[in-house]
């Protein structure tokens, strides 16, 4: 392995739950889940000699995952018949296992699983906090256009949650 | 639940069952331009299995032809190569260099748009590009089969006027359902996006 895999490896290992978290956010099926991080993490790879040290390591991988989750298609593949089964997949580790925060955590990612692509984008910007100007930097929009898609699709998604 | 709950919610997600990362691509295609690359080896490896077709089909089954008949439409297959081959490097080189998920979103998005219609325009030169060959070998078959009865100056006009009409239509018809069947359905959910992006 060369240094420049070995580097990249360690940056990505601790920025691989916030992968993950995004391939829930889009695929609502467990394969489509693991296709999704493995694209997301390539895409990260073949773009790492890009990266140049302009903004935060993470805030480019961002945009590298919501880029890359916004076109990916599912798999042609047969599916279950139960769609969103694997929703109930998402265990806290054993020792802090809190059945409550299992079952707010499969609300939650079925409701934003509802939303479509460019919506869960905004929706993931919300989560992680990140200010409107940064946002209108990531999605190359106007800073006036992300505060009413992020109202949008805030909207949207209460509707969701209050539809259960 | 609130949406303010959510933030809890999401940072209560500490997964700890990621998958194992690898950086080698595993050939899995669930890109829209991975499907085209696909659609585009296939195309490639299909006009390479006509053009063999076409010449194995002038040298082969009619021995008795005249030599100027093969001649003539050996190097129409071979002028035929070169132009496919121009087209296809074209083709090559377009999806080499797109797909810059680096790019902001919107810039993007509309990146992989522009290089579609790119692509549709390079799509319909090429099918039309054929129509010059159409007519040079409906020349040659004209002059060269046997007929009972020679054509008449208005008849053979009159054929390879219609042909030629026929012919233009047909292939920007056929270029246009191809790209269609095969490419349509990634234009309009990339164009999708890029409306709910902008509305």
């Amino acid at each position: 392995m060369t240094s420049i895999e070995q580097e990249f490896l360690q940056k990505i290992e601790k920025h691989k739950g916030i992968i993950f978290k995004i391939s829930k956010m889009y695929m609502d099926n467990k394969d489509d889940r693991e296709d999704l991080f493995q694209e997301i993490t390539y895409q990260v790879w073949k773009a790492y000699s890009g990266f140049r040290g302009d903004s935060q390591f993470s805030t480019w991988l961002y945009r590298i995952a919501l880029n890359t989750a916004i076109v990916f298609l599912k798999s042609e593949k047969k599916r279950s018949f139960i769609e969103n089964e694997d929703f109930t997949d998402y265990k806290i580790i054993q020792d802090e296992y809190d059945l409550e925060k299992e079952e707010k955590m499969a609300v939650m990612y079925n409701a934003i699983n509802q939303l479509n692509p460019i919506d869960k984008a905004f929706i993931f910007y919300y989560l992680e906090d990140f200010s409107g100007k940064e946002i209108a930097e990531q999605m190359g929009i106007s800073e006036g256009n992300v505060r009413v898609k992020m109202n949008r699709a805030k909207n949207k998604l209460k509707d969701i949650l209050h539809a259960k | 639940m609130n949406i303010d709950d959510l933030k809890n919610t999401w940072n209560d997600d500490v997964s700890y069952d990621t998958p194992e990362i690898s950086i080698e691509h595993k050939n899995k295609i669930n890109l829209p331009l991975e499907k085209i690359r696909k659609n585009m080896r296939m195309e490639f490896w299909s006009t390479i299995g006509i053009l063999i077709f076409g010449f194995a089909v002038v040298w082969i089954p009619v021995p008795e032809a005249p030599f100027k008949f093969k001649f003539y439409l050996t190097v129409l297959l071979f002028s035929m190569v070169i132009i496919i081959s121009f087209f296809f490097s074209k083709f090559f080189k377009l999806y080499r260099d797109i797909g810059n998920p680096m790019m902001k979103t919107y810039d993007s998005l509309k990146d992989l748009m522009h290089q579609f219609d790119l692509n549709k325009q390079y799509y319909l030169s090429f099918m039309l590009s054929f129509v010059p060959f159409l007519v040079c070998e409906l020349i040659i078959v004209i002059e060269f089969l046997p007929h009972r009865k020679p054509l008449g100056n208005l008849q053979t006009a009159t054929t390879v006027i219609s042909t030629l009409a026929v012919g233009l239509f047909g292939l920007f018809l056929i270029g246009k359902y191809w790209y269609r069947i095969f490419y349509g359905k990634y234009v309009q959910q990339i164009e999708n996006l890029i409306n709910e992006l902008k509305k």
